[in-house]
């Protein structure tokens, strides 16, 4: 059946209308029919071509039609306690700054010449942006909780057709997308740093806002974070206040193809980063090739992390976590197999 | 053609249908003319405005139709003669005046023009406005020709003012677009004394006796008819099968019997006057015939009407077998045409078609050489800027928006040229209305944004009311009005918003955003050549509550065109374009569609149509690969 539909057809008929599009961007940018508003990827015009990187690269559709894939620490990977030493890069940082301390270096040692990263948003949603300074890095650090499509920013280096080095910071459905364009040879694997961040589920940017409002939150709010359990609270912090909102009120802003995600660490990236459950100002790192361990050594040596073994209490959580997303995501999969929706 | 000239004084010029009817306007001395534009009326009010420049007369576009009229009515109230001119649309606006005016009566003679449009060629619909006569009961005159038109406009305004009341001519668009060797008359010297005698109130009260009085008029109209020689009989003495008709459709009648050599088997009754009907001479002609063919344009209006007389006159008449568009011989739909006409005669009395299956033939010809033709807006029309960016911003919002429309070029937003955005369009102005509905809906749980659009012409015209309804129960309504500074669609008639009266006087100019404004509106203005920052501002208007407006200005590009055109010189940079390759499946010519882009197909690249493409620019920002490129002109 699938052959005979057009790109478009399965892209929009199997993920986008079904409300499994989990707005990772990386069909975005390239071609006039999809774009990107406010948590959403929209279709502009209904495309008649036959075959189209949409499909390809959408991470969703890869899931549906190949299944989890990948797990999430191959041999020889490892899992480690980090945090930035530079104040500069804890500043903004949600927790330990870590992301920021490696973008930044990475950018300023010119092995990447651009980071593809989330804005803060504003007028509307986050959204990607291209970045070449390491000052910029800084002041984008922290989590938005919502999907930004941010890889549309990707696309844009993409479809100019230059060869370059990339730093690409996302959650794993990017990491995921990116992969699938190594696969397509529109990057090369040596030209792209993929830097994953751990990841349970992410925001619809409308519905979160609609929530916010509710809640009283008036105001771009600069900070969000949920703490570990049990607290169970959503914690916004904005210019005039904090606001502490159950983590269940929230959940309704859920985006629903994040159910079919069994990837909680980014399991596609060299590297990624989340947060140390109880261990505040540091982050979790999960290292999964030699790019990876060499960066972290560099930094280390460096002064600018600070590595050491993560305390097996969490290693233990964290381990528990990933699974039960992946059976989670796992059983979804089934579910809808069973049901015939794909 | 300057028909104003007195040199031209009784000899035989080459004239207009409306033109005829303008000049045999100025004969009758008419002094004070109104209208609003809508095709096919517009030309006469263009050629008394004209005129209005060298002779002491009065001539003004309208805001609408049922002003015009109630303009027009001052001077004839004043004893003046006036003239009042609209498409059959236009009659529904002025009808509640009308059927008001017909109760009090005229003074100075008031004539009303309506032109429709049969089969809805430049319509929203084939309304045939005939049926207003027998609602207000004043008489109605058809003529078939231009010729015929000077004559009859005359007469009007001779009978308007021996029954007081309104006489209505009727045109269509054949008749008010074809142009016949016209003699003309002379021109009087418009010397006029408008004087409204406050001892003679004009009003309709009181009712009963106001209304027994305007049947009363109607009477005195029905024995000129009677005498009068626009209604005619030719043709044989046996009068055994006689067709009735009217307007033009009785010059295809004509031209049929005399092609097929049928004026031995057939008779035709021209219709002038078909409101009253001429009773006796239509009774005399039809006693002894035993088939009645019945040709008009729209409805059955005659057709009716000589079935009821004949009905009531049972007894002294030979039954009779009926052909037209109530037994279905005719199509209940669509323009008379000679084809039709002959076709029926053809089949009836066996002949062959004098041209063959003309239509057939020729559509056979051009079968698969001519391309199949769309609507489409100009090239460098905003129009397609504003419904890019308002299809843009609908998908962006994506709650499944959509657009009332409203009467104008923008109507063409159903079709893919305005990427089929409208999803409903009626009368002028109701779009607005509609959409001051849906502003309301999302109480009882309606969850799709509608944005309205209307032109800058319509909003004066209609939309003010509906507007203004918005305002005052708080819809959430967001209006665009794409203000392209023109009457567009009718020929760049000035309106209110444009500084410029019918005579081509400057007036100051009536704002939209001031109007607006001026309710608590929250108004923006944007361009539609910006297409992004259009539908970014689209979008955010999108998430608001309460009536809101936009306006989107940009003038018509035809207009632009004239006034200097356009800065630059568009090209499509080769190397960028990837044709096939691109994947964007050649977005610029199949979605966006501005004509004055084409797809070679040898190349396998987009190009520009230079012959078309004005150079306004809009179209480089819709190439994903930013392969069209604006260049100096």
């Amino acid at each position: 059946m699938q052959d005979h539909k057009s790109a478009f057809e399965a892209i929009y008929g199997e993920v986008i209308s079904q409300g499994l599009c989990v707005a990772c961007g990386a069909c975005v940018g390239y071609c006039p029919y999809l774009e990107y508003k406010d948590g959403k990827v929209v279709i502009i015009d209904s495309c008649k071509v036959g075959t189209g990187r949409c499909e390809a690269v959408c991470p969703q559709m890869d899931i549906l039609r190949n299944g989890p894939g990948k797990a999430a620490l191959e041999e020889g990977g490892g899992y480690f306690l980090s945090k930035a030493l530079p104040k500069e890069f804890t500043k903004n940082a949600q927790y330990g700054g870590v992301v920021s301390a490696m973008v930044s270096y990475l950018l300023s040692t010119g092995r990447a010449e651009k980071a593809v990263l989330t804005d803060r948003g504003g007028k509307g949603s986050p959204k990607g942006v291209l970045v070449h300074s390491p000052l910029e890095v800084i002041s984008l650090g922290g989590s938005r909780y919502t999907a930004s499509a941010s890889l549309s920013a990707l696309n844009r280096l993409l479809k100019d057709g230059q060869p370059q080095r990339v730093v690409v910071v996302g959650l794993p459905c990017q990491m995921r997308a990116v992969s699938l364009m190594e696969k397509r040879s529109e990057i090369r694997s040596e030209q792209v740093f993929k830097i994953g961040l751990f990841c349970t589920w992410a925001m619809e940017y409308r519905e979160m806002s609609k929530l916010l409002e509710k809640e009283g939150v008036l105001e771009t709010p600069i900070r969000f974070d949920i703490p570990p359990p049990p607290k169970n609270i959503f914690l916004v912090e904005g210019q005039r206040g904090k606001w502490e909102i159950p983590l269940d009120r929230m959940r309704v802003a859920i985006q629903k193809g994040c159910a079919l995600c069994p990837d909680m660490t980014g399991s596609y990236a060299d590297i990624s980063v989340g947060a140390a459950e109880g261990i505040e100002g540091h982050n979790t790192v999960c290292v999964r090739d030699t790019r990876g361990f060499e960066l972290l050594e560099e930094l280390t040596q460096k002064g600018i992390l600070k590595v050491e073994a993560l305390p097996e209490a969490n290693l233990s959580h964290l381990k528990t976590a990933i699974k039960n997303k992946r059976e989670r995501a796992t059983t979804k999969l089934k579910e809808r197999v069973s049901h015939g929706d794909i | 053609m300057e028909i104003y000239r007195r040199e031209l004084d009784n000899s035989k010029v080459l004239l207009q249908g409306n033109e005829a009817i303008a000049r045999g306007a100025l004969e009758a001395n008419v002094v004070f003319g109104a209208g609003y534009p809508g095709n096919p009326s517009s030309e006469i009010i263009e050629t008394l405005a004209e005129a209005a420049k060298s002779l002491p007369i009065y001539v003004e576009w309208s805001t609408n139709e049922k002003v015009a009229l109630e303009a027009a009515t001052a001077a004839s109230f004043s004893g003046l003669r006036s003239i009042v001119t609209m498409k059959q649309n236009g009659l529904n606006v002025a009808s509640d005046f009308l059927t008001n005016l017909t109760l009090s009566g005229t003074k100075g003679g008031l004539v009303l023009v309506t032109c429709d449009d049969p089969s809805g060629i430049s319509s929203t619909n084939e309304e045939d406005a005939r049926w207003f006569s027998r609602l207000a009961d004043v008489p109605l005159l058809e003529p078939s020709t231009p010729q015929e038109a000077l004559h009859m406009v005359k007469d009007a305004f001779w009978l308007s003012e021996q029954i007081q009341n309104v006489v209505i001519l009727r045109s269509i668009s054949r008749l008010s677009h074809t142009r016949a060797d016209v003699k003309l008359g002379t021109l009087p010297d418009f010397r006029v004394r408008p004087y409204f005698d406050p001892k003679v109130p004009f009003h309709t009260f009181p009712i009963v006796p106001k209304h027994q009085r305007r049947h009363e008029k109607l009477r005195k109209a029905k024995e000129w008819a009677e005498a009068c020689p626009y209604n005619e009989y030719f043709g044989n003495t046996e009068k055994d099968f006689v067709i009735v008709s009217s307007g033009c459709a009785f010059l295809y009648a004509y031209e049929a019997v005399e092609d097929l050599g049928l004026w031995d088997q057939v008779g035709i009754l021209k219709i002038g006057v078909s409101y009253p009907l001429p009773e006796r001479l239509i009774l005399d002609t039809l006693k002894s015939a035993s088939k009645v063919l019945f040709l008009e344009d729209v409805d059955p209006f005659i057709e009716e009407g000589v079935m009821a007389l004949l009905s009531a006159h049972a007894n002294g008449v030979k039954p009779k077998e009926f052909f037209g568009r109530n037994s279905s011989h005719i199509p209940v739909a669509g323009e008379t045409n000679p084809y039709l006409i002959r076709r029926f005669l053809s089949d009836y009395f066996g002949k062959d078609l004098a041209y063959g299956e003309f239509r057939n033939r020729i559509q056979k010809l051009l079968e698969g050489k001519v391309p199949p033709r769309e609507f489409g807006f100009c090239p460098g029309c905003p129009h397609r800027g504003t419904y890019y960016a308002i299809k843009k911003a609908l998908a962006w919002d994506h709650r499944e928006g959509f657009v009332s429309g409203d009467i104008g070029c923008y109507t063409m937003g159903i079709w893919p040229t305005g990427f089929n955005m409208v999803k409903s369009v009626h009368a002028m102005g109701s779009g607005v209305g509609l959409s001051s509905g849906y502003g309301k809906l999302k109480e009882l749980g309606f969850g799709q944004p509608v944005v309205t659009v209307c032109g800058d012409s319509t909003f004066f015209h209609a939309a003010l009311p509906a507007i203004v309804n918005a305002k005052f129960n708080n819809s959430d309504m967001l209006l665009i009005v794409l203000d392209n500074s023109a009457t567009a669609m009718t020929g760049f008639q000035p309106h209110p918003g444009t500084g410029k009266t019918a005579m081509g006087s400057i007036t100051e100019p009536v704002s939209i955003e001031g109007i607006c404004r001026s309710m608590g509106m929250e108004v923006e203005v944007i361009d539609p050549y910006e297409i992004e920052e259009s539908a970014q501002l689209i979008y955010e208007f999108l998430q608001k509550s309460g009536p809101r407006l936009i306006v989107a200005r940009r003038k018509c590009a035809l207009v632009q065109g004239r006034e200097g055109g356009f800065p630059f010189r568009m090209r499509v940079n080769e190397e960028r374009c990837r044709g096939e390759e691109c994947g964007c499946g050649r977005y610029c010519t199949r979605v966006f569609r501005c004509p004055g882009l084409v797809y070679e197909n040898k190349k396998k690249k987009a190009m520009i149509d230079e012959v078309i493409c004005v150079g306004c620019g809009i179209c480089a920002s819709i190439c994903p690969m930013g392969a069209v490129e604006r260049g100096e002109r």
